[in-house]
């Protein structure tokens, strides 16, 4: 069949003359049974009327013959059964003629424009209409009486039978095409096109002119209720996606759904809804219910992405206030426990995280859930896992303590929150009287119904509450603190003690002062040793007997029962340094009588500077790393053999301290006799001797390139990373990627080789290096 | 090269000469550390040694030598307690 030339003025009468031409030509068992079922009633006058009835293709004003035989089939009461009769005719009628010609209709299967869709849909409806204003033809002559109850009546009844059969004619099929495409367009196109773009279209007003037509069939045949259910139902399916466009993975950003209604209020009213409202009212009702959808799915995202959300958080929090207002239903809270509990599972608590990144991640968790909800039952519920994780990690109590402490430790990572917050008073009272039973608080309100049945919400959102709470004793941490703290002191110089008995006082609020008397007796005992010390370097009292002590010599006295147990394998010192401990020992012995020191030579730090013929060095090392390149002094060279017995160290020992001064171009080991160590007096151009060496370099740069290649499959991570915080530190960026990239493609690179591949993409202008921060090159 | 020593921090740990028992023969808790009212080792907490040449806290042995059933006896040997001299 081939289509009209314009198919906005497809002629309608066409699928309507075939198919009453055909009824009227054809004899119909149906429509026989009912003329004698109106000859069983046997009079002249139902035959008479039921013939002008009967539906045919010429319609003619009844006659005054028809009209008075009407009036006397009124006074026998037959116009109820006339009319019964009249809806059995025109069901029979429409299923034998109507129904196959609408079933038919040229309307595309596939979705492809608008024009024929539209096009096969009006043809349809234009069928429908004719059929319906035909088949209320009689009904408009004979049930004409406003007045007349049984007439009103009448009439509806007439109605709603020719809605239903218009009803079940019309398939949902042709709609949805047409809403379909309606609404995606609409979608599609939002924020995209102005107004005056569009009007300007000249087809588009084309467009609106057809819709309007449809919009008048719609109307005619009453069926607005399934046009509007059908544009509902498109939206349904539409808005997801275009919510997720918009927002996807774009956290800095506000997610509200109110500038998505101004938007999609524009476009209601605007030009592509004018076609939308050509087809349904457009009401508040339906304004509503697009509110109400843009909600849920903005949830819905919201909830999908709640992990990346603490990831990036607080840089993501704009994302997370909107989801705050609108986590309402239970069951939304539930599907946001399963969904982060999952991502947790699978991105986050698997051997490849470091400790301390689960840590961190764990307390942006604490606040963005407490943003989130401040009772504090979905933290609680979704913790739990990270918490049952985190207290089967060995490093866990370590990482904790030495966040508290501020201890820079590469391995532990940067958790200097932890220590900020011990700092800060208000947060340590909240843990050491945080009290299930506070009966004051006037802001107190039930826990929500779907609180776990051992939930205690802790009123402060501390992070070293939450933490210590993972351990039912706090003996862990304690044990941890003094070994933390038993370091820090003996790293000291000059027995400077004021952050360590700060954050002692601190730690007493946490743990309570008898757990920490240890820690008491170990900063006591370096007050007392630098008061002893100033005592032993004193010259007015030099006892009989005793020498004067270096003033370079400096020692801490402790008393060992307080303090971790130290190894101590023992060290050869210099000579001059061993004669000057002695010296100590013999002056402390007379200021604390019946009491001698004990040294732990491996113990302890070295300032030294070494002066070499090209250069000046200074350092500051372990007692170990000060002997041994103390013995250097005498002679050049010595084999790992010599070094070992001089210094009365183990092998490991002794190769860990020449590979310090190695490190440092101060030693270097003979090429011709391996285990053969000797002092570079003249620092050794190395970078000049490797280009001197073609080969050498060529091959280093090989491998170096081969590592670059290889971070490459972390680009998309990296690059999806400054898309949403425009400007990341190294460091950042290193923690993000640890915790992003899944395991099963695993991530493991370090610091250097992450900043090597950085430099790359630099030189590669897809990043930007500014103050300390990478951004993508726009 | 020159090595110049600019400042050593050496560590030690401070014992009592006496140490033929590690543990006070009264509280039973080691002479470097404390006897049971104490919170430091050391000058707060001294030893006594007897001319018996036992030694314990000094505190200990104080209030051992108050109770009645001591009778002024080293708690140890039961001779008569008497502070050593030397
Ligand atoms: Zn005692
Ligand atoms: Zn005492
Ligand atoms: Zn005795």
């Amino acid at each position: 069949m081939s289509r009209p030339v314009n198919p906005w003025l497809a002629s309608k009468g066409l699928l309507y003359d075939i198919v009453f031409q055909s009824a009227d030509r054809q004899s119909d068992a149906q429509l026989l049974q009912h003329h004698e079922d109106s000859a069983r009633i046997a009079t002249a006058d139902w035959q008479l009327v039921t013939a002008w009835m009967m539906p045919q293709t010429m319609l003619h004003s009844p006659g005054s013959t028809v009209m008075e035989a009407t009036v006397r089939l009124r006074q026998r009461n037959l116009m109820d059964r006339l009319l019964n009769w009249y809806i059995d005719a025109v069901r029979s009628h429409f299923a034998l003629h109507g129904l196959p010609a609408i079933k038919n209709p040229n309307i595309p299967g596939i979705l492809s424009d608008l024009d024929s869709v539209g096009n096969g849909v009006k043809r349809v409806l234009a069928t429908l209409c004719d059929a319906s204003r035909h088949y209320m033809f009689p009904i408009s002559f004979l049930y004409i009486d406003n007045t007349n109850k049984v007439d009103r009546l009448a009439r509806t009844r007439f109605r709603h039978s020719l809605n239903a059969m218009i009803d079940i004619a019309l398939s949902d099929h042709e709609f949805q095409l047409m809403a379909h495409m309606l609404v995606e367009h609409h979608l599609a196109s939002c924020g995209k096109q102005d107004d005056n773009e569009m009007v300007d279209d000249q087809g588009e007003a084309q467009r609106l002119a057809f819709l309007a037509e449809i919009r008048e069939q719609i109307d005619m045949l009453e069926v607005q209720d399934r046009m509007e259910r059908i544009v509902a139902e498109v939206y349904h399916k539409f808005m997801p996606r275009y919510i997720s466009q918009k927002y996807v993975r774009i956290w800095e950003q506000e997610r509200s759904v109110e500038p998505l209604m101004v938007e999609l209020k524009n476009l209601i009213y605007g030009p592509i809804s004018r076609c939308i409202s050509a087809l349904i009212r457009r009401d508040e009702f339906l304004e509503a219910r697009l509110y109400e959808l843009a909600t849920e799915c903005l949830v819905k995202l919201g909830i999908e992405e709640m992990f990346d959300i603490v990831i990036y958080f607080p840089d993501s929090m704009p994302a997370l206030g909107y989801l705050r207002t609108c986590l309402k239903t239970q069951e939304h809270r539930a599907q946001l426990v399963t969904a982060f509990q999952n991502a947790c599972q699978a991105r986050l608590l698997h051997c490849g995280a470091n400790t301390s990144d689960i840590i961190s991640f764990y307390m942006s968790t604490i606040r963005a859930f407490k943003l989130l909800e401040p009772r504090g039952v979905l933290l609680d519920k979704v913790s739990r896992s990270i918490r049952r994780y985190l207290r089967d990690r060995e490093d866990t109590v370590k990482c904790i303590v030495n966040g508290m402490l501020d201890v820079e430790d590469p391995n532990t990572g940067d958790l200097s929150e932890l220590s900020k917050e011990l700092a800060s008073a208000s947060s340590t009272q909240n843990v050491s009287s945080a009290d299930d039973n506070d009966y004051s608080d006037m802001n107190w309100v039930p826990d929500p119904v779907d609180a776990a049945p051992d939930f205690r919400n802790k009123r402060s959102s501390d992070f070293i509450g939450s933490l210590l709470s993972l351990y039912d004793n706090k003996e862990v941490f304690v044990k941890e603190i003094v070994v933390v703290l038993a370091n820090r002191l003996l790293d000291l110089s000059n027995y400077e003690i004021e952050r360590e008995m700060m954050h002692l006082e601190l730690l007493k609020v946490l743990f309570g002062e008898a757990d920490l008397h240890n820690c008491d007796v170990m900063v006591k005992d370096i007050l007392e040793s630098k008061r002893v010390d100033a005592n032993i370097h004193d010259p007015t009292t030099v006892a009989s007997g005793t020498y004067p002590v270096a003033d370079v010599v400096h020692a801490s006295m402790l008393s060992r029962l307080f303090w971790p147990a130290f190894r101590d394998d023992g060290l050869v010192l210099p000579p001059f340094i061993e004669e000057q401990l002695n010296r100590y020992s013999a002056k402390f012995s007379i200021l604390k009588s019946a009491r001698k020191l004990m040294w732990l030579k491996r113990l302890g730090s070295v300032d030294v500077t070494l002066e070499l013929e090209d250069r000046t060095l200074d350092f500051t090392v372990s007692p170990d790393r000060a002997s041994l390149i103390y013995l250097f002094q005498e002679r050049p060279t010595y084999t790992i053999d010599e070094l070992k017995a001089r210094l009365s160290m183990d092998e490991t020992a002794t190769r860990r301290a020449v590979g310090f001064w190695i490190k440092n171009d101060v030693l270097k080991e003979d090429e011709t006799c391996s285990d053969r160590y000797i002092l570079l007096e003249r620092a050794e151009e190395t970078k000049k001797k490797v280009l001197l060496d073609d080969a050498a370099e060529s091959s280093v740069q090989t491998a170096e390139e081969k590592a670059t290649e290889e971070m490459r499959i972390y680009w998309s991570y990296i690059n999806g990373m400054l898309t949403n915080i425009p400007a990341l530190p190294i460091d950042r960026i290193q923690s993000f990627l640890k915790m992003l990239i899944p395991k099963e493609v695993g991530y493991s690179r370090n610091l250097d080789e992450l900043r090597d591949f950085l430099t790359v993409m630099v030189a590669e202008e897809k990043l930007e290096y500014v103050s300390g921060n990478y951004r993508l090159k726009k | 090269m020159k090595v110049t020593i600019n400042r050593w921090n050496a560590v030690s740990t401070w014992h009592w000469d006496h140490a033929q028992e590690e543990l006070c023969g009264i509280c039973r808790v080691a002479f470097e550390g404390t006897c049971p009212t104490c919170k430091y080792p050391g000058d707060d907490c001294p030893l006594i040694i007897g001319e018996c040449k036992h030694a314990f806290h000094m505190h200990c042995l104080l209030k051992w030598l108050t109770t009645e059933s001591s009778k002024g006896l080293c708690p140890m040997c039961r001779r008569k307690f008497k502070t050593a001299t030397d």
